[in-house]
Order: C-alpha cells, then sequence, then structure tokens
C-alpha cells in the first residue's frame, strides 16, 4: 500500500451514498411548481431547405403554451463546439443537413399535449439528393452540403523522405481498414430544466461541458454571459457524447419566451437518432521495415465522416494523424487525415477520441508484418516500441518516461504466469 | 396513450365483454403491448386487462398431457418443476426469453397471441406438439399451435376469442427434446434464429419426430418433409447433418437489422442440427436408464 | 377516462389513491409520488433503469400500468435504505466501486435484491445472468457482480436486522 492518503487506496466515490440510496438529482428528477415540457420538431429528410414551417394549427392546441422556429431566435442561431455550423432551429430558407436537424420547438402544459402539438405543425422542405459516404461526398460531383465544399479539414504530417525511405524496405505491408459508426448509449438520455429567475436563466442539464453550454445558451439567447447559469446535474453517464448541446439552448429559450420553468428529456429513439457518434473511418495503412524489423516508413490516409456537423471533428482527426503510427519510432512518416461532411447524424467526442479507430489499424500492421518476417508480435513490437529518447512520428522527443516497453514486459511475464498456470 | 381499460375477474365475464366488442387489445404481461402502444404502434380503443382471471393461471398435469394456464409467466414456466421433469426444453425455452424482468412479467399465453415470429416459447411448444384451446362467448376449439399463427403479429383468432388454454405432451421415455437459441447477446436478444425438435427413438431408429423453427419466416414453422424422413432412420452426425441441410433449403428467411438472410439460413441448419442431436441423446438416455 | 381506485403496499406502507388508466407505474413514483431514484433509461423494458420490486420479483415499472399495482407489495430503491442504515447491497455497491454515474444503480440493487432474497448465496453466473436485464454503460459489471458477490458471502443479506 501507498504512503499516501488517495493514491494507491480506493476511495470512496462523492456522491456514492446519494446515488444507492436513490436521492442523487438527474436532470429528469428536477421538478418545480408550474413546470412545463419541451419537445422538439425533427427533420424527417436528411438534406433538403427548409421552405415553411406552420405552426397555426400546434399553437391554437388547448395546453400548448409556445412554439418557436428559427425565426424566434434573438442571438445567433448556432452552435458547435470548433466550428458554430449547426442551427439551433433551422429557418426557412435555410439547409436541413441530417435526418433529425431540429425545426421547431414546442412547450405545454403535459408531454403528451407537446407530442401532440408537433404533429400539427405543417413543413415544407425542397428536398436535396443526400450523400452518406464520405469518399463519395469528397467527389467534384457530390451533392454539396457546404457551399464550401464538403472536404471540412486535412490535417497533414510530413516527416522525413517517405518515399525514399520505402524504397529501403525490406517489407512493405499496406492495408485498408475500416471502422463503423458507434453510439454511446449513455443509460440516461438527455435531459434539462430550464428556469428564469428575474433576467438570469438558469438551466439544470446533463452535461459534460456546462461552460461551453452557458456560452451557447448565452450566444443564442443574445444575452450576456451574466444572465446565464448552468448547472450539472448528477449526469448519468456521457463518455464524450454529452460535451455537445442536446436540450440547453431549447429550454433556454423556452424559459425565456414562457417565462416558465421548462423540462426537457429526450426518449431513448430521439437520444440515439440525435446526439453524436464515434466517427467511422476509411483508412489505408502502409508500413515499411528493414530485414530485422525495425520501421523505416509509415504512410497512411485517414478518412473520418465527421456527418452534417463539425462538432469534435477536426480534433479528432488531428488525434487520429498524431496518432496512426502507433506508439512505435518511425524516421520517415506521411499521413493525410480528412475530415469529411455526409448527411449522416454528426459523429464527436467518444473514448479515445480517434484514437481506438486507428489503433485497430496500426496494430493490425504491426500484426501482419511480425507474420511476413517470421518474428513474434511481441518482438516486432519491442523492436519498435517508442522509448525515453524516441522521436514520436511529429517529431516531438519523448525525454522522459515512455511506459509501453515496461507495459509489455510486464503483460508478457502475466501472460506466462497464466500459461504456466493452466498447463 | 388513450384507452378505455376493463378488468374482467372471469372467463365469463371476458367472454361477454369481448362479444361485439370492437377494437380491443388484451393486455397480460404487458412486455409487448405496452411498447407496442408507447411506440404508437397499436392504439386499440380498448385495453382489456386479463391478468386478474384465476382459471387462466397456473399448470395441470392431466392424463398424458400438461395443461399450461395462458397467463402463466416465462419466470413460473421455467421454474416448474412438473415442466422441468416433462418438458425441460421449454423451461428452457422460456428461460432464454428477454431479461429476468420481462420473464417475471411476460406470459406464454402472451408469447403466442403476440404472434412474433422470433417468439422464444413457441418452437419449443410446437415440438411438444402444442395445442391451444379458444374460447370466446359462441363456444371454444382446440387447434394445433402452427395452426394459430397467419403472419407477424398476427393471429387465426376471430374476434371474441381469447387462449384459454395450451396443452403440451409430456416427453416420455425413449423421447427427447431440446431448444436452442441464437442471439445477438445472452441476454434481452431478439433470436435471430431459434428452434426445437422432438423425437422418439425404438430399437435404434427414429420412429417420430417432430422440428420447429423460428425468426426464419412471417411464422414459426414446422418442418413437417423433414420429420417424415427422419423416421427409420439411424440418430447419427450424418442423418443430423442432411436434416439440418434440408431446413437451411426449405426455410425462407429475410435480411434485417439483426442478421442476413443468408446466415440466418445456415443458423437454421446449425440449430437443427444441434437440437436433434441433443434431442436423440435424451431419447436414448432414457432407454438406457429405465 | 374514468379514474380507478388502487391498493397497494409501497415500500411497507399501505396506499391507495386514483389513478387514470394509461397512467404507468414508474410515472405515477416520479410524477406523483415524487419517488424519483426509479429511473427511466429506454422506456421499452430493455434496459432495467426503472427495476421496482412487483411482490419479490424485479419488473420494468415502465412497461407495467399504474393500475396493476393494485393488491401488490411493491419495493423502490427509497425502500432499501437510508442515510443513517444502508442496505448491505448499498453498503457493498459503494465499497467495491460498484457505482459510477449511477443511474443504473437502483434498478441493479432491487434486482440484487430480488435475487438475493429468494437464493441467499449464488454462483458469479447465477448473479450475472440474474441482473442481465439492468445494463450498465460505465462499469463493465465486474465491480457490480463483486458488489453482490460480497453480500452474498456474508449471508445474503436477508437479514438486515
Amino acid at each position: 500500500m501507498s504512503d499516501y492518503k488517495v493514491i494507491g487506496h480506493s476511495v470512496q466515490k462523492l456522491d456514492a451514498v446519494e446515488k444507492v440510496l436513490g436521492v442523487a438529482k438527474y436532470a429528469a428528477d428536477i421538478q418545480f411548481p408550474g413546470m412545463i415540457y419541451g419537445k422538439t420538431l425533427r427533420s424527417k429528410v436528411a438534406h433538403g431547405v427548409l421552405l415553411s414551417v406552420d405552426t397555426g394549427k400546434a399553437k391554437a392546441l388547448p395546453g400548448v403554451v409556445s412554439v418557436l422556429t428559427g425565426d424566434d431566435i434573438p442571438g445567433s442561431n448556432s452552435s458547435g463546439i470548433i466550428i458554430k455550423d449547426e442551427p439551433v432551429l433551422v429557418k426557412n430558407g435555410q439547409k436541413i443537413r441530417k435526418i433529425g436537424d431540429p425545426i421547431a420547438l414546442v412547450a405545454a402544459e403535459t408531454e403528451e399535449i407537446a407530442e401532440q402539438a408537433l404533429r400539427l405543425i405543417e413543413v415544407k422542405v425542397d428536398e436535396l439528393p443526400a450523400v452518406f459516404d464520405p469518399v463519395a461526398a469528397m467527389k467534384d460531383d457530390a451533392p454539396k452540403i457546404y457551399e464550401k465544399g464538403n472536404v471540412l479539414a486535412v490535417r497533414k504530417i510530413r516527416r522525413g523522405d517517405v518515399e525514399k525511405a520505402f524504397a529501403e524496405c525490406a517489407v512493405i505491408v499496406e492495408q485498408d481498414y475500416q471502422t463503423q459508426m458507434a453510439e454511446h448509449a449513455y443509460i440516461e438520455p438527455e435531459a434539462g430544466v430550464a428556469k428564469l429567475d428575474g433576467d438570469i436563466v438558469t438551466v439544470w442539464v446533463c452535461t459534460q461541458n456546462p461552460h461551453y453550454d452557458a456560452k451557447e445558451i448565452a450566444r443564442n439567447l443574445n444575452i450576456g454571459l451574466n444572465r446565464v447559469r448552468v448547472i450539472q446535474a448528477t449526469t448519468g453517464g456521457g463518455f464524450g457524447g454529452k460535451l455537445d448541446v442536446s436540450v440547453q439552448v431549447h429550454l433556454g429559450l423556452l424559459a425565456v419566451a414562457t417565462r416558465r420553468p421548462v423540462k426537457m428529456i429526450y426518449s431513448r429513439h430521439e437520444s440515439i437518432a440525435n446526439s453524436v457518434k464515434r466517427h467511422p473511418f476509411i483508412m489505408k495503412l502502409k508500413s515499411g521495415s528493414d530485414a530485422n524489423g525495425k520501421l523505416l516508413a509509415f504512410e497512411a490516409s485517414i478518412i473520418g465522416d465527421t456527418g452534417a456537423y463539425a462538432s469534435y471533428g477536426p480534433g479528432t482527426l488531428t488525434r487520429s494523424a498524431v496518432h496512426v503510427m502507433g506508439p512505435y519510432e518511425v524516421p520517415n512518416v506521411k499521413v493525410d487525415a480528412y475530415t469529411v461532411y455526409t448527411n449522416n447524424p454528426q459523429a464527436g467526442a467518444m473514448r479515445g477520441f480517434g484514437v481506438p479507430q486507428v489503433a485497430f489499424a496500426h496494430e493490425s500492421q504491426m500484426d501482419i508484418l511480425a507474420e511476413k518476417l517470421g518474428v513474434s508480435p511481441l518482438k516486432i513490437r519491442l523492436i519498435n516500441a517508442l522509448r525515453p529518447g524516441s522521436f514520436t512520428g511529429t517529431g516531438t522527443e519523448l525525454k522522459d518516461s515512455v511506459g509501453i516497453v515496461e507495459t509489455l514486459e510486464a503483460a508478457t511475464a502475466g501472460a506466462k504466469k497464466t500459461m504456466e498456470l493452466n498447463w | 396513450m388513450q384507452f378505455n381499460y376493463h378488468s374482467p375477474k372471469s372467463e365469463t365475464e371476458l367472454a361477454a365483454l369481448l362479444n361485439g366488442m370492437e377494437d380491443y387489445c388484451l393486455l397480460a404481461g404487458g412486455t409487448d403491448v405496452m411498447v407496442k402502444m408507447k411506440e404508437k404502434l397499436i392504439s386499440p380503443r380498448n385495453l382489456v386487462d386479463v391478468s386478474g382471471i384465476e382459471s387462466l393461471k397456473g399448470i395441470r398435469e392431466t392424463a398424458g398431457s400438461l395443461w399450461i394456464g395462458p397467463l402463466v409467466t416465462h419466470r413460473e414456466l421455467m421454474d416448474s418443476p412438473v415442466m422441468n421433469k416433462k418438458t425441460a426444453a421449454l423451461c428452457l425455452a422460456a428461460s432464454e426469453v428477454g431479461s429476468p424482468q420481462i420473464r417475471n412479467a411476460g406470459t406464454v399465453g402472451g408469447n403466442i397471441g403476440n404472434a412474433s415470429p422470433a417468439a422464444d416459447t413457441v418452437p419449443a411448444l410446437l415440438a411438444l406438439d402444442a395445442k391451444v384451446q379458444l374460447n370466446s362467448a359462441n363456444g371454444s376449439e382446440n387447434l394445433p399451435l402452427d395452426k394459430v399463427f397467419v403472419g407477424p403479429g398476427r393471429t387465426c383468432l376471430k374476434s371474441g376469442q381469447y387462449i384459454a388454454g395450451i396443452h403440451v405432451s409430456p416427453v416420455a421415455a425413449g423421447e427427447g427434446a431440446a431448444f436452442a437459441k441464437f442471439g445477438k447477446r445472452k441476454a434481452l436478444a431478439c433470436s435471430i434464429v431459434n428452434g426445437a425438435a422432438w423425437v422418439r427413438v425404438q430399437g435404434g431408429v427414429i420412429t417420430a419426430a417432430r422440428i420447429a423453427l423460428g425468426s426464419v419466416g412471417p411464422t414459426p414453422v414446422r418442418l413437417y418433409e423433414t420429420e417424415k424422413w427422419l423416421v427409420g432412420r439411424k440418430p447419427e452426425p450424418a442423418v443430423f447433418a442432411e436434416a439440418g441441410l434440408q431446413a437451411e433449403q426449405s426455410v425462407r428467411p429475410i435480411d434485417d437489422v439483426r442478421c442476413t438472410a443468408t446466415h440466418r439460413g445456415k443458423l437454421a441448419r446449425v440449430t437443427v442440427q444441434r437440437c436433434l442431436e441433443a434431442a436423440t441423446k435424451q431419447a436414448m438416455e432414457v432407454c438406457v436408464c429405465e | 377516462m374514468s379514474k380507478r381506485m388502487i391498493k397497494f403496499v409501497l415500500n411497507g406502507k399501505p396506499i391507495e389513491l386514483e389513478v387514470e388508466p394509461e397512467l404507468l407505474f414508474v410515472d405515477l413514483l416520479r410524477e406523483r409520488l415524487g419517488l424519483t431514484g426509479t429511473k427511466v433509461g429506454c422506456g421499452e423494458g430493455d434496459c432495467g433503469a426503472c427495476t421496482v420490486l412487483v411482490d419479490g420479483k424485479n419488473v420494468n415499472s415502465c412497461l407495467m400500468l399504474a393500475v396493476k399495482a393494485d393488491g401488490h407489495d411493491i419495493v423502490t430503491v427509497e425502500g432499501l435504505g437510508d442515510y443513517d442504515k444502508l442496505h448491505p447491497l448499498q453498503e457493498a455497491f459503494i465499497a467495491e466501486g460498484a457505482v459510477q454515474c449511477g443511474f443504473c444503480t437502483p434498478g441493479m440493487l432491487l434486482s440484487a435484491k430480488s435475487l438475493l432474497d429468494v437464493n441467499p448465496h449464488p454462483k458469479r453466473e447465477e448473479i450475472s445472468r440474474h441482473i442481465s436485464g439492468n445494463l450498465c454503460r460505465c462499469t463493465g459489471y465486474t465491480k457490480i457482480v463483486n458488489a453482490i458477490e460480497k453480500v452474498a458471502c456474508q449471508g445474503g443479506g436477508e437479514d438486515r436486522e
């Protein structure tokens, strides 16, 4: 046991008692007198131009307190962690870029009435051809999701002379890899409550990003940040998926419009259909080594489908570019990583942030290389693993601790022990 | 959700209530009906909760037959000592339905009435030659279970009829039954393919067989042709393999989110092969013991 | 829709109230009785966050009409323990690190209780199988199973007093 109070010890989780007693307050558990319920009308088409939204019948429904469209947003009508490309509510004449894009908000006395009101809103859309494959989206003749084109960002790494180095390699492994979109599926669907205190908007919400949320609310409500309070309710899992805004700005708009406490809870269906995803990747990797297995050259192209909106896309693809050669030393590197828009659900942050996708690819490369060279998968890794003094693929010198060799050795010892026990 | 809620306390009351009633849905454990209502796939004007009717509950052993009340939950079925002794394959099937929570609420009658092609208890019931008693104010009829299903989510039940009981044949000496299921996960998984088989082995040859598969077509199916083909053959690996092949060739599954049609066909083959193997093994063990 | 009078026992106390037939039991608990320890994760009986005990058996309260509670004995997480006296399962969940985001915890505790009440010393596989209707997205389940196993080894948690 360690000499520290915390390090090396199991520490009781701060709010564990409240959680086992069932008294911890998650956003959906928060109630206020006179509270109303908000619901979102969402696009049923993946790509189009919004022509009109008729809210007349919905507003006339008894029990409906407020119906808002893009025209009712006093501020910028945009959100996004890196690029503000996502509309809070698509306005007439503006683009719809995915199934689920928000078009109108309803607040009503009950959830049932709010849902009924959504069905009474009439929407006209001029549907456009959509593109769901990032490779197709990169072509010149692809439907343009954005005026400036579908390639949002390109991240390039150039180190040494890859062409010359590959010519000197004894073994080269060239392989395509593909990974799928993944949903975080945190057990608590998105939920929040907003309430006005004088001219201050307070939002209790399940989130991983309360400061960002507050800024997005302020920008869209066109009020100072001093008038927005975001309180993170006990949050039922996030895994990166609750870094983006879900109900936050919508709640703020409805609270201001109705001057009543408003609650929004997503159904599981709404949560899965509209939350961010792990980026699906299409990758091509080329690794070359000398006859002893020492890596000499590495080349990769990565296409990450970020869906209809950027979210953390450019950041994710930057991480992927930096890590795609794996924890191995390669003197000559060439990487091109593309963040591409499609009409798919937007991809954002999810555990590992672009690295799990490339890890699958670079580890497969190492196994194939080992097989070709006739050495063990362990040996090929030990030959190439980063050590103190190594340079990474982007040229950073690792001066202090690098744990991979130690980890591999410990894992090997553990495996040997298990083998002895089982044989 | 909006509906008129009815909770008859006896079968007489139920039959009278359903007689002439329009737009109704029967509610037992609610594990399917509630989901369908919440998803607005159905919105019946009348919801008839049968769960308070005592005569539709319980398991009874009668001469040469076992009577299962339609309100018997999957949990009760899998825990029933008599059923485990006489129809272990059905208990296994019941234990594979949904999750513990679903098994505590969901009922056998509901599993039949919901008519999902993937229902887990159904292939086992079919292999055990289940007969379903359908009652109404106008009388009673007994139907073999496979005549009950007419399509996905659709049964032959006429307006006013309800499932009053299910009869299955106990597995006797020299007989064996088995159930197998493939799902995407070990729990809470809708079957990709499920199936069951029952065989009688006498003098070293199969003298009778029943095979049923689920999730390979619009309704659960019996493989009558293969059953006939098996009669007179030795219970040996080559025979099971050929029966599996016949199953793969005869079923017409679909592609869906859970599985491709081609893979379903292959799973049908493996399911039949494994069930026959296990069922004959049981049949012959009993022979030896007794 | 005409309301119905229902009577049931909730966490040891008799309750009598009028409900609309379409009211879900989970909504009765959360909205009307203010017992928000019971969670809604999927609303379709897949995740088990809404698990309550009906006559000792774990069921999904999101698929249960409130009228169906009539005549039954129901336990929610609020009936397990309190600040002064945690249930052994609650203590074990804390000690073993089985609680992370906590959203699955109430349902998980109740499923565990429903197992230990009838089978005080289950095998590890039996524990896993019995909590298979309760999804946890944080822990990977190992620590939850450890916590339940700990109580099972101590005597099943049936004797609180």
